[in-house]
């Protein structure tokens, strides 16, 4: 163990958080109404400052920009560090909760719940049963691959839930296929986009999202001992069952609250934390969870931030932002099964 | 030092009503290595996988210093018993001196990383295994001799008093396994562990056991205990694995049984 001071880790990570910040600013200037980097500064420093800016720039970047971005940056790190909770949780790199069917099943849930009404009764209907979707399939992971573990298996069992649960939200659609704004709002969320969203979405989403976020955290050391296979690290002391409990409300939370507020976002869970693991086994060392999650959260982030910013810049022409994480992660996709398999 | 005993053991196989093991008594001694030997399928991983408390024996009870070790806090066992499956594939890389940090885990408390003592643990264990100069390569990029030293140094960081090994030879070479039983025979005499090791080259298990664990692999769940000269005499084993055995100047030499 090389002895790292803990000032070393902190500037690593503020200078990365720096740099998020800086990201994140520069693409609010993206999009209509011509605004440069050092208008929008200006205009958040007086907004957080309780001063009054023009109705313009209040409208665009504080009433509609920031929380969209601010959103896409939670989005991101909340999908980035669920893809590096359930790899390390299957043992298996290509293991993700779009892989795997968990976005799928929380999609099906949603779906379920416009089918009946249940998101115009209550705000918090949607998360809370896109969360539940999300548990659901990762109990159901659980229990089919509880005799066999190798990845053929998985992905396979993956393969079929997610065709089961895309199957459901077709069914339900079809049924309601009649009511016309039903339909429309069923297909305009699963799209996936951060269209529309805002300070309202931030509001209810960002406690969950948080509260997953440190408890991705919280599993680093059982994910790690986990390498060495489950029943080793049950000699080491970690408890399957209350590790799998913990994945559960952590994947819950944050696949469960994103897929509730933006739709499905195919892959990002799978790209992200692999592309920090390779650029840390490149440099010849291994990553532990301690650094692969919050370096997944923020990854995570950018990638979404650079794909909803594309998404703005080529508006009016609609680019679906889980469109685009689909067509660049199923090529990686690819890729990655064709490499794993070589070395396997 | 820890004792781990096992009283009256009673193991079935997986998902069968066959007795692989019925009635079994063991102690696993401090200071000395015990092997244990049975043909395939007779239950030797099953009974380590009891004795550590992955599963429940069918019958009678495994105790850790007098008391069932389901008794004792998970963090205890986890310090006490250290456990080398036959194969561990590792999914991703990891260095190597990451890989043995693991067997400090049982010592780390909730919020605070490894200290001093955690890093003098891992430092002597790379050393006491001879890996300390892999200690930055990608543990994937391993020998399979080399990748099982580190992952017995991983054993070793854990500073548990009872090594529980299953074949930890299978996948060496021959100059590679020898020097790794003459480890662990030097963790036993020398370091005061507990080793329960299986085995299945007979005649290493004669030689670098103190006692002897047989399983033989009977439908009666049939078992011998005692030193190890004595329970690998040369009838025994001829019976149980079914060829035909001599000694010869203290080395066993086999071949297949004649047929009429």
């Amino acid at each position: 163990m090389k002895p790292e001071s803990p000032l070393r880790r902190l500037a690593i990570a503020g200078g990365l958080a720096l740099a998020l910040l800086v990201a994140a600013a520069l693409a609010m200037t993206v999009g209509p109404g011509e605004f440069s980097l050092g208008e929008v500064l200006r205009t958040l420093a007086t907004e957080l400052g309780g001063g009054e800016v023009d109705r313009r720039a209040h409208g665009i970047l504080w009433e509609l920009r920031l929380p969209r971005v601010l959103l896409a940056v939670l989005v991101g790190a909340s999908l980035g560090a669920a893809g590096a909770v359930t790899q390390g949780l299957f043992r298996n790199p290509l293991a993700s909760p779009g892989v795997l069917g968990i976005s799928t099943g929380a999609a099906a849930a949603v779906v379920a719940g416009f089918s009946f009404g249940l998101d115009e009764r209550a705000l918090w209907a949607t998360p809370v049963l896109a969360a539940l979707g999300a548990v659901a399939m990762l109990g159901a992971l659980f229990g089919l691959t509880a005799r066999r573990q190798d990845l053929a298996y998985l992905l396979l069992t993956g393969v079929a839930l997610n065709a089961l649960a895309g199957a459901l939200s077709t069914v339900l659609l079809a049924i309601f296929l009649d009511r016309y704004d039903l339909a429309q709002k069923a297909m305009a969320w699963m799209m996936g986009s951060f269209d529309g969203r805002g300070f309202r979405h931030l509001s209810w989403a960002s406690l969950p999202l948080l509260a997953g976020l440190a408890g991705a955290w919280s599993l680093h050391r059982p994910l790690d001992v986990l390498v060495l296979g489950e029943e080793t690290a049950a000699t080491l002391g970690v408890e399957r069952g209350r590790l799998r409990l913990g994945a559960a409300v952590v994947v819950g939370l944050l696949v469960g609250t994103s897929t509730a507020i933006v739709g499905v976002i195919g892959f990002v869970g799978l790209i992200v934390p692999h592309l920090a693991r390779a650029a840390a086994t490149r440099a010849g060392r291994g990553l532990a969870h301690a650094r692969l999650i919050p370096l997944s959260m923020v990854v995570g982030a950018a990638l979404m931030l650079a794909v909803d910013t594309l998404g703005r810049a080529m508006s009016p022409t609609f680019l679906a932002p889980g469109a685009l994480t689909s067509l660049l992660g199923g090529l990686f996709f690819l890729w990655l099964l064709r490499r794993e398999t070589e070395v396997g | 030092m820890s004792e781990l005993r096992g009283e009256g053991l009673g193991l079935r196989a997986p998902k069968s009503e066959r007795w692989l093991v019925r009635g079994l008594d063991l102690r696993i001694a401090t200071g000395a290595v015990t092997v244990l030997v049975g043909p395939n399928g007779s239950g030797k991983t099953t009974l380590m996988r009891a004795l550590l408390g992955l599963t429940a024996p069918a019958q009678g009870r495994v105790l850790l210093d007098g008391a069932p070790l389901t008794a004792h806090p998970r963090r205890h066992r986890a310090r006490t018993l250290a456990w080398l499956p036959q194969r561990t594939a590792l999914p991703w890389g990891m260095a190597v001196e990451s890989l043995v940090a693991l067997g400090r885990t049982p010592h780390l408390s909730a919020l605070s990383g490894p200290g001093d003592g955690d890093r003098r643990a891992v430092e002597s264990a790379l050393e006491r295994v001879g890996v300390a100069h892999l200690r930055r390569r990608d543990a994937r990029t391993l020998s399979g001799g080399e990748l099982q030293r580190v992952l017995l140094a991983r054993l070793l960081a854990t500073e548990a008093p009872v090594l529980i090994l299953d074949e930890p030879t299978t996948a060496l070479d021959v100059g590679h396994a020898l020097d790794l039983l003459e480890l662990v025979r030097s963790l036993a005499h020398e370091s005061g562990r507990a080793v329960f090791m299986s085995l299945h080259e007979l005649d290493w298990a004669r030689r670098y056991g103190d006692q002897a664990v047989l399983l033989r692999g009977d439908a009666e769940g049939g078992h011998a205990s005692g030193a190890a000269d004595t329970v690998l005499d040369p009838e025994s084993l001829a019976q149980v694995f079914d060829v035909d055995v001599e000694l010869r100047e203290d080395r066993l030499r086999f071949s297949p049984r004649a047929r009429s």
